[in-house]
């Protein structure tokens, strides 16, 4: 199929390809984002990572995807899936405000739902910020939690090693839950 | 250096510091406080319990109910969709209804996320369909239909009909209930999961969320066998589960049976009853998530909620078995065991326990130890015929000599054992044999010399291990050690040539004195321990900086030597050499910073406190005592240092407030340290029936204590003596500590019951007791010790008729006492502080017996006259000073 060459030409700075690339993903991301995910607990990375990898799966006829072109792909659809999820939660708090003054009748605010996806936005506002002072350690953040990609993963896709990897993104993580907690 | 990157570099620096220590970095490089509060804040964040995992699940779960709410059909089949009731990773459910003519029956419908795309899955989830729908059990929540609506884009998408079952999560309604109520509720849980296990049907997917309880507080189990179900539908080869429920054969992708269903039960009944899972991921990937369930150990559930310590504990520990072949073998017997422990019967998960340890210990040592042993002895039996064959003979000699050392690290790994005593004489025989064989065969061999004479050391000390008990062969130790020193005594030791050699034989030297003192043969073991301390400080002056080897010789020799001159009396020597003690072990620590050199030094300022105790400078051992604990590390880190906090806490508390012994007299503060003490060592014995140390350190503990509460709160101390004779009764027989322990608090014992009153209980107490003790045969003895049982006795005795009015005739005895204790060469109260107080409460206690009964003081002046010569010896010691006030002060009556 046509991701292995768009993923190339990508990987070969066409951003072009790239433009073309992301409507595919976005979309499949989208209406994945619900239907293959198996498990009910333990932490983004096992939520994001399936409904990446499934994502690519069904972009991908390949039966051997081989590891770079995945390993790449989960970078670009990391930032995807961060788009997605907060337009998603944009959408959600923009219907509720518009429905206030019903929601408040029926006697039963989602306070909680307002609240959690506040704090992704939240998360991504703050996300933006390091992205000015730190923008490689943006860049891990995403894929760590929007992508759920692993150190090892991160580090081999922007070429750095994985304890430069690890380090930085314990720096990031810090940062990140200073400004978000204060 | 630009600000930003600063803090950066900063961060990673000192992220892993204690607060001290990055306070003294920041000092000494002189850390702007801009920086400096940054860092610090970013440290304190990264501690912080938030998480940014959170928002992201969250709005990933949310994105999913939006689009599984905008999928959602109008219809499945006949059933009508009402209401969402939640989602899950399968998918949503909703509540339905069908209505049939003039009923309208309420459903709830199961609508699963993935499709079906050909026929041989379809067949597949009709016909489970089936087989899940024969199952009838009041707590199983009935399968009624299933079905499938056609995708947009093709497929089929399946659909599950289910009974309505209206109630409360199990984790909802356990929260706040007692530990009985839950587990009643979970033997209906076990009966249905028993049931389906009958139908050959296993759940795969027991999660706190699939046991609903109804309003009549009645269980229900939800989707029962869905998973295989699915399973069977899926086109992917991912597995269903819930991390936190799932059995190590479900994440490792193992054979599942019925024992995953019994480990699920386990974590489930883990989660109702703590409110916690076993297993605890956060941000965990699947890598992690599987190391940490099929590799690490839950913590007890009692650990979080005391009500499960004991059966419970057990029970649960028993389903969590990485082995299913360790956990119950049906839900039957979970359930059997859970009705036990409802009506406090014996429960099968605690008698299997020390079993199930010694058979995983044997699963892994019994194999490499047997065979270990048969070579070793097939090695033996060929030894003289192949001695002429050099080089046959050389690789034998290290292949023994490799097994022998072996076979002491097995003796070391399972020496905590109970089950493990007959394996491990069989070790030191076969060892010994081996040994024995080599000896013969070192000739010149430096080098091979040198490694026997440490092998026969390592088996001295597994002979003369004190706390346990079946081994305390001093005799066979002393042999051993005298074979070691004859391999190294002929040839030249030093710094230069054989430098190993030279410090196996400081080894070698400090073990002897230590066993030596173990024998009683007290001369002998000062003499050896000051010779080794002599030749050491020789071979170590010029070294400016001693390596790791040499560092740990000193500190064995500095520490083994000060004790024998301590235990010998020679105070002043024995703080010298504490001193050096401490001084190796604090260098040690501080360059090592790990956990065990920590706890090192602060048994060596430990150590340095009791000696200076003895010297009479109580304060100063105070200021040791605190030196040690601030070297302490966090217990939690290192299990050592439980048992080094508890011997602070025991000399804190003596050197405060013991009776008998030289102390500040302050008996509250004293009782408070040793109550402290106390209080940690009773978990540990409840924790470890087998923990002789722990024990022990309860006996010698409780019987200070009662000393203290004796005078103010007789009751008190017959608690504290009561409770730990019980558990000295506990302590194997041939230990002879646990004995002496339990008959010095008989002792005392007889006498707070004569001053309460009971003089017949009293007395025989005191007979049976002294009885037990070899010197009471031969009554009155010639000569006595200061802190011997038999001055235990002259003790008892006298208060016993002191109590009994009887006045003069205690002070009889007391003076008797007086007359054997100075018969003993070793008794010298001009020279020992420790005598020179023993004596002096002695003569107190006659006096004022004598004062009492309106008898003429005879024994203030030897008072006055004893502590007038320490005065002029030690004119400014305090201890002394205030004897001296105390001796001197007109008596009140």
């Amino acid at each position: 199929m046509e991701l292995t060459e768009l993923l190339r030409q990508v990987r070969q700075g066409d951003s072009h390809a790239l433009d073309l690339l992301l409507p595919h993903v976005y979309k499949e991301l989208k209406t994945l984002a619900a239907s293959q995910l198996r498990r009910e607990s333990g932490g983004p990375p096992l939520q994001t990572t399936e409904l990446v990898h499934e994502a690519y799966l069904k972009l991908s006829s390949l039966n051997h995807p081989d590891y770079e072109d995945r390993t790449h792909f989960y970078g670009i659809a990391s930032r995807l899936m961060r788009q997605v999820l907060v337009d998603l939660a944009r959408a959600r708090l923009s219907q509720k405000r518009n429905l206030g003054l019903e929601v408040s009748l029926a006697g039963g605010v989602d306070l909680a739902g307002i609240q959690s996806d506040d704090q992704l936005l939240n998360l991504h506002e703050a996300l933006n910020n390091l992205e000015k002072e730190h923008p490689r350690k943006a860049r891990l953040i995403e894929m760590r939690y929007f992508g759920g990609l692993t150190a090892e993963d991160s580090a081999q896709l922007l070429q750095m090693s994985v304890h430069t990897v690890r380090r930085e993104l314990r720096f990031a993580q810090a940062w990140l839950k200073r400004v978000l907690e204060q | 250096m630009s600000n930003k990157s600063n803090v950066e570099t900063l961060f990673h620096e000192l992220a892993d510091l204690s607060e001290k220590d990055r306070r003294l970095y920041y000092e000494r490089h002189q850390t702007g406080d801009d920086v400096r509060h940054e860092v610090e804040e970013l440290i304190a964040t990264e501690k912080s319990t938030g998480t940014l995992a959170g928002p992201v699940v969250n709005a990933v779960r949310k994105a999913m109910a939006d689009l599984d709410t905008r999928n959602a059909p109008e219809r499945c089949g006949p059933y009508e969709l009402k209401e969402l009731l939640g989602h899950g990773g399968m998918g949503s459910v909703y509540r339905a209804e069908r209505v049939d003519g003039e009923v309208r029956i309420q459903v709830a419908i199961k609508l699963i996320r993935s499709t079906i795309n050909d026929e041989a899955t379809h067949a597949r989830f009709l016909g489970e369909r089936q087989i899940l729908a024969s199952l009838t059990h009041p707590n199983i929540a009935r399968l009624l239909d299933a079905g499938h609506i056609a995708q947009e884009g093709g497929g089929l998408r399946p659909y599950l009909v289910m009974e309505l079952v209206e109630g409360k999560t199990s984790e909802e309604w356990a929260n706040g209930r007692g530990a009985k109520e839950i587990v009643e509720l979970f033997v209906s849980v076990c009966d249905a999961v028993s049931y389906a296990h009958r139908q050959l049907i296993v759940h795969r997917d027991l999660k706190p969320s699939n046991i609903l309880v109804t309003s009549r507080g009645e269980p229900k189990l939800l989707d029962f066998g869905i998973a295989k179900h699915l399973d069977a539908t899926a086109t992917m080869t991912h597995v269903l589960f819930t991390p936190a429920y799932a059995s190590p054969e479900q994440v490792s992708g193992g054979i599942l049976g019925t024992g995953s269903d019994i480990y699920s039960l386990g974590a489930v009944l883990y989660r109702l009853l703590t409110g916690r899972s076993p297993h605890q991921f956060q941000n965990a990937e699947s890598a992690g998530i599987q190391a940490s369930i099929t590799q690490s150990h839950p913590d007890r559930p009692s650990a979080i909620n005391p009500d499960c310590k004991g059966d419970l504990d057990s029970i649960i520990l028993r389903c969590l078995r990485k082995e299913p072949a360790e956990r119950y073998a049906s839900v039957d017997q979970l359930r059997d065991d859970l009705k036990a422990y409802l009506e406090s019967r014996p429960v099968a998960a605690r008698r299997g326990e020390s079993l199930y340890r010694a058979r995983k210990f044997l699963r892994r040592y019994w194999l490499p130890v047997a065979a270990a042993v048969a070579i070793l002895l097939s090695m033996l039996w060929g030894w003289t015929t192949t001695q002429r064959e050099k080089r046959i003979a050389e690789r034998r000699f290290a292949e023994v000599r490799g097994l022998a050392g072996k076979l002491l690290d097995v003796e070391n790994q399972i020496r905590n054992m109970p089950e493990s005593l007959a394996v491990r004489k069989q070790i030191v025989e076969t060892v010994l044999t081996s040994l024995k064989g080599l000896s013969a065969e070192v000739r010149d061999d430096i080098k091979l010399r040198t490694e026997v004479a440490n092998a026969y050391r390592r088996v001295a000390e597994v002979q003369a291990r004190r706390s346990q008990s079946s081994f305390g062969l001093h005799q066979d130790a002393l042999n051993s050690l005298r074979n070691a020193e004859l391999l190294l005594s002929s040839i030249e030791r030093s710094r230069k040539n054989n430098s190993e050699a030279a410090l196996e034989w400081f080894y070698i030297q400090s073990a002897l004195a230590d066993t030596l003192y173990d024998l009683t043969k007290e001369e002998e073991s000062v003499s050896t321990a000051r010779k080794n301390a002599a030749e050491l400080e020789g071979y170590l002056r010029e070294i400016p900086q001693l390596n790791d080897a040499e560092e740990q010789v000193a500190i064995r020799v500095y520490s083994s030597t000060a004790r024998s001159l301590l235990n010998a009396g020679y105070t002043e020597e024995a703080i010298h050499y504490d001193q050096l003690y401490t001084k190796a072990t604090s260098a040690r620590a501080d360059r090592l910073k790990t956990p065990a050199a920590a706890v090192a030094a602060a048994g060596s300022y430990r150590m340095l406190g009791t000696a200076q105790r003895y010297g009479g400078e109580l304060e100063a051992a105070l200021d040791s005592l605190q030196l040690a604990e601030q070297r302490l590390p966090d217990p939690k880190l290192e299990k050592r240092a439980r048992r080094e906090r508890l011997e602070i806490y025991f000399y804190r508390g003596i050197i405060l407030g013991e009776v008998y012994g030289l102390s500040l007299g302050n008996h509250a503060e004293g009782e408070r340290w040793l109550q402290s003490m106390i209080r940690l060592l009773r978990p540990m014995i409840e924790e470890d029936t087998s923990d002789v140390e722990a024990k022990l350190s309860l006996g010698e503990g409780s019987l200070k204590l009662g000393q203290m509460q004796m005078a103010t709160n007789p009751q008190a101390a017959l608690e504290t003596f009561d409770e730990a004779i019980k558990v000295m009764k506990g302590v194997p027989e041939s230990n002879r500590y646990g004995n002496d322990y339990r008959l010095r608090m008989q002792l005392e014992k007889a006498v707070v019951l004569a001053r309460l009153g009971r003089y017949e209980l009293a007395n025989s107490l005191l007979q049976g007791s002294a009885a037990e003790v070899p010197g009471f045969k031969n009554w009155p003895p010639k000569k006595i010790g200061p802190t011997s049982l038999e001055d235990a006795i002259y003790r008892a005795q006298a208060e016993l008729a002191a109590a009994a009015g009887k006045k003069s005739e205690a002070v009889r005895i007391l003076e008797e006492s007086l007359k054997a204790l100075r018969s003993n060469t070793h008794f010298n109260p001009l020279e020992d502080l420790d005598n020179a107080n023993r004596i002096t409460i002695r003569l107190e206690r006659a006096s004022q017996l004598q004062l009492e009964s309106g008898e003429t003081d005879t024994h203030t002046t030897e008072r006055v006259d004893l502590w007038s010569k320490w005065k002029a010896k030690m004119p400014s010691n305090s201890y002394v000073t205030r004897q001296m006030e105390r001796a001197s002060k007109p008596s009140p009556n």
